[in-house]
């Protein structure tokens, strides 16, 4: 695996439409919810754009950073523009405390966490802050996910090679992935008593 | 196999009958009332709409009377609802909240400004609008007793398909949210009684706070619900909905809210696959002529 390689700039965009096959898989298939509709792969690009180890330390941290600080944030009686800019301050403050900010490529993960910290207070509003703790990890986990793919031998090659067939493989993927009608993983076990059940 | 719908299959059905002018239709529920109201489906009155900071702040609050909710018009999940449940008079005067707290009219007004800010619709602008406080009919309130239960329809292609009355609970904090501990109980489509009903996943006969029988009760109003369920669709142009009713004590079978991505629990509750009641129903091939006896 080349774990620590920087994709060149015609890398990183070919793999967009794989990591977006990845994200309508996981949504369709498995039933995985995340901040935001694209917003792993967004994390994704951020984690390669630094490199792989570097990008996982970046958004490690960036995202604890964010998480810890939505359970002091929400007990505050601030407006929510208010409430979002600190769980910001809180994710960059975590970055420059380890001193992960010296790369000029570190903007890239950090702008896709204000995005993502943004659309995390989006899709929990209304569920309390442990909702959008969790849907952070899961996107975070998601896009390292993504990343690990992009990142593994034979895709590398691909994206090195030939990256105009990574975008169509990504675009078949996606059609593929987006052509499933059949119940989510998630599903499976919500209707299990139901499917269990002899049909009347 | 049982046919039982998961997100993407119900999706697939929304795509195929649901215009996206009738979806942006009812994201909007005063729109949705009007429409409806046009159609003389039955729809609570509206007291008062405030659609901008400046109306936040001149609104006649005194139109409100003494018990009413306020709610963002494009809200959903029940957020940004606020409840008054009786007026207090005197040096202070205000309303009482759901939980017992009192509301001052700039509570009240600062409440329509953070819903017009989009603090309940993610930052988009939205608008406030007031309804009188509805109580359920004698009948739902002696099954379900705290806060006000409400019938999910799922109707296809005019045709009501399934159906289960959402019972809040103490548990649930008198809200109907079936997650959230509300009871689920499924609805006889023929006769309006209820067959099973479903607590936290656990299969109940009697409500779990009060012990008053569920299966085997009788929804009031019922042959006039499914005609009303019925009628949004038409009004709506939805295909493919779920009708939000309740039987209020003074006004009677009131549509609520009409959904058009309706969620998919109503499978458990029921026992039934949404891909069998859709194609039991076109086997049947009836329309809502059948309902009226």
């Amino acid at each position: 695996m080349q774990s620590s390689l920087l994709l060149g700039p015609d890398q990183l965009v070919a793999s967009l439409p794989i990591g977006a096959s990845l994200v309508v898989a996981a949504r369709t298939m498995l039933g995985v919810r995340t901040v935001g509709v694209f917003a792993p792969v967004l994390l994704s690009m951020g984690v390669l754009a630094l490199g792989f180890e570097r990008g996982v330390q970046v958004v490690v941290a960036a995202v604890i950073g964010a998480a810890a600080a939505c359970p002091l944030v929400a007990r505050l009686a601030l407006p929510r523009v208010a409430r979002l800019g600190l769980v910001l301050c809180s994710a960059t403050g975590t970055l420059q405390l380890l001193g992960l900010t010296t790369s000029e490529r570190a903007t890239i993960p950090i702008l896709t966490i204000a995005v993502l910290a943004e659309r995390c207070w989006d899709s929990s509003a209304g569920d309390d802050w442990r909702t959008g703790v969790r849907l952070l990890l899961v996107t975070a986990a998601l896009a390292l996910a993504i990343a690990l793919v992009i990142v593994s031998p034979p895709m590398a090659d691909l994206l090195d090679r030939r990256p105009g067939w990574a975008v169509a493989a990504g675009a078949v993927l996606i059609v593929l992935a987006g052509s499933y009608r059949g119940l989510r993983l998630g599903e499976r076990r919500r209707f299990r008593g139901l499917l269990a059940a002899r049909p009347a | 196999m049982r046919r039982v719908f998961g997100i993407n299959q119900r999706n697939a059905i929304i795509g195929r009958s649901n215009p996206r002018r009738a979806i942006r239709l009812v994201r909007d529920k005063y729109e949705t009332k009007q429409v409806l109201a046009a159609r003389d489906v039955p729809v609570p009155p509206t007291l008062l709409t405030i659609r901008d900071t400046a109306e936040a702040g001149r609104a006649p609050l005194s139109e409100l009377g003494e018990s009413w909710v306020m709610k963002p018009i494009r809200g959903s999940q029940g957020r940004g609802v606020l409840i008054a449940t009786d007026r207090i008079e005197g040096p202070s005067p205000g309303w009482l909240d759901a939980s017992g707290g009192t509301l001052d009219e700039r509570d009240v007004r600062r409440h329509a400004a953070a819903i017009i800010d989009g603090e309940f619709t993610d930052d988009r602008a939205d608008a406030a609008i007031a309804e009188p406080l509805l109580r359920s009919h004698q009948d739902l309130a002696f099954i379900a007793p705290v806060g006000l239960p409400d019938i999910r329809v799922i109707v296809h292609r005019g045709v009501p398909v399934m159906a289960m009355l959402r019972i809040p609970t103490r548990a649930s904090g008198g809200r109907g949210n079936l997650h959230q501990g509300g009871v689920g109980a499924a609805i006889d489509l023929a006769t309006g009684t209820i067959t099973r009903a479903l607590w936290r996943r656990t299969e109940i006969t009697s409500h779990p706070e009060t012990g008053v029988a569920l299966v085997g009760a009788d929804v009031p109003e019922w042959r006039r619900i499914v005609e009303v369920a019925s009628l949004c669709a038409d009004a709506t142009g939805l295909g493919y909905l779920g009708a939000d009713i309740v039987v209020d004590a003074t006004l009677g079978v009131a549509v609520l809210e009409v959904n058009a991505h309706p969620g998919l629990e109503i499978q458990n509750v029921c026992r039934q696959g949404l891909g069998d009641a859709l194609a039991a129903a076109d086997v049947r091939n009836i329309g809502p002529g059948m309902y009226q006896g």
